[in-house]
């Protein structure tokens, strides 16, 4: 394969597309091509799959098997096409099938080598991610779409609440009776910084206390924003004119951040609370902040931020497929 | 903290439940995926209908304190029975000692002259507090709890909330469920307890399964004192599978998607580590799967405070 056809093909790959030249050396550095005979399986779901693949040259094809369906035929991959985005993030299982259809030559970058990569250039750990989160959000659009599709045809009981914007009131951590201490050592997502991170993100940020009920980001806020729950719990539901599908609950310790922070388009989840919540709230001006000033500490955070889109695009998945299989009924108050 | 699973559908071998997929209900006991610091010790309880035993209404019982993964009993009769509808539950208390093993206690509970059964996994914290406040809730006929769990209370209450025991329709169920939760929550105000309380409830009467993923304030741990151990402060999970019917494909178990949905498995946690053609359920979830003409039907709730 030329040089140069080499590039191009990364280029038009959509993980690698902020990269420049150099980047895509480095990538080249830390990766190695298969070959895959006619009809040799790539990807197995459910099965573990270690890394990124690109698609050099040759075709294959995907499927995978869903609840309450056969086996479907997702799409045939070419070449600077790819596959198990996020496998290379978070060590998952793979979420299709993927089978050479001809001879295939593919650049993978395996996640241990990621992981190497990530500590010497987090720059360019921070541009995958950054491309990938995008991927992930336009996906979650789609979704949406299908979703609210459904809804808009379902006769849901919608007993919601009116939710009320109501005022947040900072509050201390003393008078949250929250320990510092145990707030770091005990949660995993913490953890991921030290000691010195940890309080660089807590003071671009302020402690909430938010009633229940409380709408924290709307659907079509375009207003970058980032929550990060310490107590209570946050609900993630789609809406269609009056209709309501819950996607997911996020408990302590999750991030909440609206799209337009990747993007800069508007909300597609709406974000409230559904049970009294202590939040960290960082605003867009201190997350900017926190880019300009500190910017590994930001790569590092960008790492949450993708994290919190990955969960929500599984929930989104798995939503359909319920709006698929089941009766559904939307809120009953107790 | 507790492991149950639920079935419905085509007649299936017990056995292919408990012992053999890769991530089995037994090995769920000492080794569970998805519940982190404590294993399920405290006992195995399991009710099955089986439509060509005798008495086909009333269900095989099994419960016993002993460790599952020793028990030749149980193993025998899970290789010989194959009921249409299972409720089974691995009960897992706190290693302080506070937790009484006895069979008592083991889930699930089905009161002499009901043929409602019911587990629990979660926890109601504080519960001693507003335990007799419930009395006032449960009726005569239902005051006939005999362990110390809190699972049994609940299920007192719930029997007591439903218009009709003997033959209730799934829409009575849902109402008494979502009953039992308000009387649970305004007790629970009343005696100012704010703390994290899981509430997933598995109940059948072999007709239908009804289950519920819900906590009580979820997302507030204790603040002071801490307790000792933090199980009941984690994620409790709730699944599902649905197909054809349950069986080994290419080495591993699997739900069999083909044209006809007749069998549903409902658990805390998936029975295999391959867990994509499995369902996580959110939480405030109350979900229904009953068999029509054959076919499984899913009606799903949200649960709003």
């Amino acid at each position: 394969m030329l040089v140069t056809d080499y590039y191009n093909t990364l280029l038009k790959s959509g993980p690698f597309k902020y990269l420049d030249t150099q980047e895509l050396d480095m990538i080249k550095k830390y990766s190695r091509v298969i070959q895959y005979p006619a009809g040799a399986v790539m990807a197995m779901q459910g099965k573990s799959s270690d890394g990124l693949y690109i698609i050099l040259y040759g075709s294959a094809f995907m499927s995978a098997k869903m609840l309450g369906k056969k086996v479907t035929q997702i799409a045939t991959l070419e070449s600077g096409d790819f596959f198990g985005e996020i496998s290379l993030i978070e060590k998952a299982s793979a979420t299709a099938t993927v089978i050479a259809r001809s001879q295939v030559k593919c650049l993978q970058l395996t996640t241990s080598y990621f992981a190497v990569l990530s500590l010497f250039f987090p720059g360019i750990r921070y541009k995958i991610l950054k491309a990938i989160t995008e991927m992930i959000i336009l996906r979650i659009k789609y979704l949406h779409r299908d979703i609210v599709k459904i809804v808009q045809n379902l006769n849901l009981n919608t007993s919601h609440r009116e939710h009320i914007n109501r005022e947040t009131a900072s509050i201390s951590f003393a008078a949250a009776r929250i320990d510092l201490d145990e707030l770091y050592n005990r949660s995993t997502f913490f953890k991921t910084f030290n000691q010195k991170e940890f309080n660089e993100i807590l003071s671009h940020s302020d402690l909430i206390k938010v009633p229940n009920h409380c709408n924290l980001i709307r659907e079509d806020e375009i207003k970058p924003i980032c929550f990060i729950v310490i107590r209570g719990a946050v609900l993630a539901t789609i809406h269609s004119d009056h209709q309501t599908a819950k996607l997911t609950v996020l408990a302590p310790i999750n991030a909440i951040v609206n799209n337009s922070l990747i993007d800069k388009s508007s909300s597609v989840i709406n974000y409230t609370t559904c049970e009294r919540a202590i939040l960290l709230r960082l605003t867009n001006e201190k997350l900017q902040a926190l880019k300009t000033n500190h910017l590994q500490l930001w790569y590092k955070f960008f790492n949450s931020i993708c994290d919190s889109f990955i969960n929500l695009e599984i929930c989104a998945n798995r939503l359909l497929i319920r709006l698929n299989s089941e009766s559904y009924r939307s809120s009953h108050h107790v | 903290m507790c492991r149950a699973l639920s079935y419905l559908g085509s007649p299936i071998l017990i056995e292919d439940l408990l012992y053999k997929p890769d991530s089995s209900f037994i090995k769920q006991s000492y080794h569970p995926v998805y519940m982190p610091h404590l294993l399920n010790l405290a006992g195995f309880g399991m009710v099955a209908w089986d439509t060509c035993s005798s008495n086909p209404k009333l269900p095989y019982v099994y419960k016993t304190d002993r460790l599952p993964f020793y028990d030749d009993n149980l193993r025998n009769l899970t290789q010989k029975i194959s009921p249409h509808c299972l409720l089974t539950h691995i009960r897992g208390v706190s290693y302080t000692g506070k937790g009484l093993v006895a069979k008592q206690n083991v889930h699930p509970f089905m009161f002499e002259g009901s043929n409602i059964a019911f587990a629990h996994n979660g926890a109601l914290f504080e519960f001693e507090k507003m335990k007799y406040d419930l009395l006032e809730y449960i009726s005569p006929s239902n005051k006939k709890i005999e362990g110390t769990t809190d699972s049994e209370w609940l299920y007192a209450l719930f029997l007591s909330q439903l218009k009709n025991q003997n033959n209730p329709s799934v829409n009575e169920v849902s109402e008494a469920i979502l009953a039992t939760l308000k009387i649970l929550r305004s007790l629970r105000y009343k005696h100012n307890i704010r703390v994290n309380s899981p509430m997933n409830l598995f109940i059948s009467n072999g007709e239908f399964i009804a289950c519920t993923r819900f906590v009580f304030d979820f997302g507030w741990e204790p603040i002071h004192p801490k307790p000792a151990d933090s199980a009941h402060f984690v994620y409790h999970s709730l699944w599902y599978t649905y197909g054809e019917y349950y069986t080994v494909e290419n080495n591993e178990y699997k739900m069999k998607q083909g044209d006809r949905m007749s069998s549903i498995i409902i658990a805390s946690e998936p029975l295999t580590e391959d867990t994509t053609s499995w369902i996580e359920v959110p939480v405030y979830t109350l979900i229904v799967a009953r068999l029509e003409d054959g076919l499984i039907k899913i009606v799903s709730q949200d649960i709003c405070l």
